[in-house]
């Protein structure tokens, strides 16, 4: 029998290795934790977590070991929350406006949560299910972060708090490897998006592999690209599958390299990227992971960083572009894999991290592919930039509401003709800028098959 | 005086801007350009099949 009630339980930050043990990803979360600057967490005790008791029910539960369907949620916070305080608020809440000020003073401390399942990895640690926690905040000096992300509403014994993120869970080979959660983090941004239903580990493992491999589907041995595709079509969606060629990918190195573009274009729409990688050894073959790209760090929109949900490393981590040669940009990562041994007994780190390819789960009218447009768009750039030296260039995609929105704050001519018009859903746009200030936007249908003249609209900012 | 500087400063940035803007409307797409973005495109999708079913095992 599990207790009835829960008690205050709480922690100083540096004192909770022995909840979520001392796995990678546990080391990186405390980590990551330190940087956003928490310093307390609160235990929720046999916290009923529906991901979790799905996997339970389609995996765990026919295990003759004896599991429990119950897990542990530590709450983060930037500031020591006393017994004394907690219970004032819970008990005061309803008195004049008592509540509604502490709960925007503690919603400001939150930093988030993870859930600890109790289940044990091949070392004996806990895997950590879903895991929300605020991104590395937006401001970096005169640098900007934009991360994949959207407000979600916690209950904490009843207080309703709020944490802006993208979820993150461990890998769970029992239920899901790699791809599988890659494709469970971007069901999230998607639902948000397109109202695409979410799913659990096994649910995704389950459904990829109708269209069946060579390897067991349970435990999972990994999803390979075609599976990853059958679970987009079967959720309504498409995917836009682009191959890293890298002597392809060199014809367009300079200023707006094709991944940096790529993965701008995409997260400003919200919409999550999977990066295909390869991680090289010293030995003929190489192992095969995927990871969610979940958003970028840059300089008046020159890309620096990329930030990646990666299963087996953590949320928010860091890849940098292993060469700054514009030829390959980004195609080779200098990341947290590089420090992780494949050989562990005769000490050998992997020597590289390459993308082969990356994966966009779509909505199926956005047809225009990102290829079809990039060409074009460096066609422009070419041409546009013997104009004026301080031009700056974007690739964007957006949605016809947000877009006229836009309009709307803007001055420009025929500006209610342009407004009254009929605009397909979905747009890409090529944006011109001059020190940072938009001076033209050439507007391309999104719907269509293929691009096959001009811009259909042409809107000069004054 | 100082106004007057701001003012003229103003007038031939937007001549700038105008001039820019002038320019851009001079780009035309060509037929080449969109047949070499529609076999970038084919060229970004084509995969070596066995590739494709190798699973993402890490």
């Amino acid at each position: 029998m599990i207790d009835k009630y829960n008690f205050f339980i709480g922690h100083p930050i540096n004192q909770i290795e022995p909840i979520i043990g001392k796995s990678e990803d546990a080391k990186y979360i405390q980590g990551y934790l330190h940087e956003i600057g928490a310093v307390f967490c609160l235990e929720e005790k046999n916290y009923i977590d529906k991901e979790f008791l799905i996997d339970y029910s389609m995996f765990y539960a026919r295990s003759f070991d004896d599991i429990n369907k119950y897990t542990t949620r530590l709450h983060f916070f930037k500031v020591e929350i006393t017994e004394a305080r907690f219970f004032k608020i819970i008990d005061d809440f309803n008195i004049g406006d008592y509540g509604k000020i502490e709960l925007e003073k503690l919603n400001d401390e939150y930093l988030g949560f993870l859930v600890v399942k109790p289940v044990l990895d091949s070392d004996e640690q806990p895997l950590l299910g879903r895991t929300l926690l605020k991104p590395y905040p937006h401001k970096d000096g005169d640098e900007l972060r934009e991360h994949l992300k959207q407000i979600y509403s916690v209950s904490l014994y009843g207080l309703p708090l709020k944490i802006d993120s993208l979820p993150f869970q461990m890998q769970d080979q029992s239920v899901g490897a790699c791809a599988t959660t890659s494709c469970w983090v971007s069901l999230y941004p998607l639902n948000n998006l397109f109202g695409t239903s979410i799913h659990a580990l096994a649910e995704i493992t389950e459904t990829s592999t109708t269209f069946p491999g060579l390897t067991r589907n349970f435990p999972s041995s990994g999803l390979s690209v075609f599976q990853i595709k059958n679970f987009y079509n079967s959720i309504g969606l498409e995917t836009e599958f682009v191959d890293i060629k890298p002597e392809l990918i060199a014809k367009f190195a300079d200023k707006y390299p094709v991944i940096p573009t790529l993965v701008k274009a995409y997260i400003d729409f919200g919409l999550p990227v999977l990066a295909c990688l390869e991680l090289h050894k010293n030995a003929p073959d190489l192992d095969q992971h995927a990871a969610v790209i979940s958003g970028y760090r840059h300089k008046n929109g020159e890309i620096k960083e990329f930030y990646a949900h990666d299963d087996r490393i953590g949320p928010y981590s860091r890849i940098l572009p292993a060469s700054s040669d514009p030829k390959k940009l980004f195609i080779d990562w200098e990341c947290e894999w590089r420090n992780r041994k494949y050989d562990t007994a005769n000490d050998k780190k992997y020597t590289n991290v390459r993308v082969e390819s990356l994966i966009i789960p779509i909505y199926p009218k956005l047809r225009l592919k990102f290829m079809d447009m990039y060409v074009i768009f460096r066609y422009y750039i070419q041409k546009a930039n013997s104009l004026d030296p301080n031009m700056s260039y974007q690739l964007l995609l957006k949605e016809i509401n947000g877009y006229k929105l836009f309009l709307l704050k803007k001055t420009f001519p025929d500006k209610k003709k342009i407004l009254m018009r009929r605009f397909p859903k979905y747009l890409w746009i090529i944006r011109v800028c001059v020190n940072n200030t938009v001076v033209n936007d050439k507007i391309f249908d999104a719907t269509c098959n293929y691009q096959t003249g001009e811009a259909f609209e042409d809107i000069d900012f004054k | 005086v100082a106004v007057m500087v701001s003012s003229s400063l103003v007038v031939s940035e937007k001549s700038r801007i105008e001039k820019i803007q002038s320019g851009l409307k001079n780009i035309k797409i060509d037929h080449a350009t969109i047949q070499e973005a529609q076999e970038i495109s084919r060229e970004v999708s084509k995969i070596d099949v066995n590739k494709l079913l190798k699973p993402f095992t890490i």
